[in-house]
């Protein structure tokens, strides 16, 4: 069986209940216009994950869990154009003892975390799945999936966003001239989001996953930022024109 | 969160990457780059202030700064410099690492080809630095082929700064220094990379 279409029309949330509800085996590809995801199922199941974006760029998400230097990420990619065949970089910092099997674990699960939230909530994109034998008599048995509970966490955490979000928005630093009192005035998770923002962080769903703070508490800060005249929130531009 | 075993191949997906092709571009980039200033200074040694900043020999080095801006009036002035710098071709990354009360660290990471006072003249020139803004740049890492101990002379022409600003840097504690007896009396050394490379910069 082969089933494909945009995700605007046909929900991932839908897609992921139907394919548990029926147990089926196959392969969910996500194609959005930043990541190509593939998740594996057996009976129902997901039993293996990928995503262009973690494998594109692990080196960066182990700088900003904080888990390596920027300097052994480098250091790692001098080793691994050396290695012939051409090694992984996330074996390689294992092996140089620059980082641990359970870190690049992490870092992968909050980046799969982050890219199922920024689909569902914004399903650009199309998918298909592709259904197969089952090849795991044993999967059904197994107990708690950590994958699945990645899963459960990313679709709780979108649900909550989109409760209190239902449209999406934009960030952007003021043009105009601040208060000079008002960087004191910040408290770190503010410093931290305004950090973000000049680094390059547009979207407000997507500050709001990289900031990793409960969504009451990141509404607050912005708040805050907005007040001091900091930063400005939008609706996004294509939604905009759309309601134009 | 993630069992290995789960995490392992399956239809060509895993946890770790096959491999960081976008890390490895970068720095497939850099290396081209590199090679063609390194032409293009065998053409011409001294191109203009910009154009070829041909400052040292060893072209093949990373060079990591950090640019803190005080009085700072408006933030798009920031936003504007990072921005900005990575259009420079001998920029690799310009990046804010640190929101303070008072000052915004910006961490910028070029090649050895630009040197202290070049930097600082287009950081100043982006920022068009008004109402009391200050800029303040500080070599963090220099990394290149040559490690050895520098004269405070040697220092400020490798970097393109002033002497005086030099022994600042040594007096603040900025470099790795030793002291050695000369003929003219003691003197310092200094090397340019290990204490330095202790702070990371993050890009």
């Amino acid at each position: 069986m082969a089933l494909y279409g945009d995700l605007n029309d046909f929900a991932l949330t839908d897609m992921l209940s139907m394919i548990a509800r029926r147990e089926k085996s196959g392969t969910l590809r996500l194609t959005t216009p930043t990541d190509r995801i593939t998740l594996g199922f057996e009976r129902g199941n997901v039993t293996s994950v990928g995503s262009s974006e973690i494998n594109q760029h692990i080196g960066r998400l182990l700088i900003r869990h904080g888990y390596v230097r920027e300097e052994q990420v480098e250091q790692g990619l001098v080793l691994q154009a050396l290695s012939t065949p051409r090694r992984r970089l996330g074996e390689v910092l294992i092996d140089i003892g620059a980082v641990t099997r359970g870190q690049v674990a992490d870092a992968v699960a909050d980046q799969f975390k982050s890219s199922l939230v920024r689909l569902l909530i914004e399903p650009e994109g199309s998918f298909s799945f592709t259904s197969s034998e089952s090849a795991n008599a044993a999967v059904e048995t197994a107990s708690a999936n950590p994958i699945d509970s990645v899963m459960r966490d990313a679709l709780l955490l979108a649900e909550e966003w989109l409760a209190s979000h239902p449209t999406r928005e934009t960030v952007t630093i003021s043009e105009g001239e601040i208060d000079p009192d008002a960087l004191a005035e910040l408290a770190t998770s503010e410093r931290a989001l305004l950090m973000a923002t000049l680094n390059g962080s547009s979207v407000l769903h997507t500050l709001a996953l990289e900031s990793a703070l409960p969504i009451a508490e990141f509404d607050q800060c912005v708040a805050h930022l907005t007040a001091l005249n900091l930063i400005r929130i939008d609706p996004h531009p294509v939604d905009a024109a759309n309601a134009a | 969160m993630f069992d290995d075993e789960l995490l392992a191949e399956r239809n060509g997906a895993d946890a770790f990457s096959e491999l960081d092709d976008h890390a490895l571009e970068e720095w497939d980039s850099l290396k081209d780059l590199l090679s063609d200033l390194a032409d293009r200074e065998r053409v011409s040694e001294n191109s203009g202030s910009f154009g070829v900043p041909a400052l040292m020999g060893d072209g093949d080095g990373i060079a990591r700064w950090v640019l803190a801006v005080g009085n700072v009036r408006r933030l798009s002035d920031i936003l504007r410099l990072r921005q900005e710098l990575p259009r420079d071709p001998w920029c690799i990354a310009a990046r804010v690492i640190e929101i303070g009360p008072d000052r915004i660290r910006v961490g910028i990471t070029t090649t050895m080809r630009v040197s202290h006072d070049q930097l600082q003249e287009r950081v100043d020139q982006i920022i068009r630095a008004t109402d009391g803004t200050t800029t303040d740049l500080e070599p963090v890492m220099l990394q290149s082929n040559n490690e050895s101990w520098l004269t405070v002379d040697e220092a400020a022409h490798r970097l393109g700064a002033k002497v005086a600003t030099v022994r600042g840097w040594v007096e603040s504690g900025l470099f790795v220094t030793r002291q050695i007896e000369t003929a003219s009396g003691t003197e310092w050394r200094i090397r340019l990379r290990q204490r330095a490379a202790q702070q990371a910069v993050g890009v």
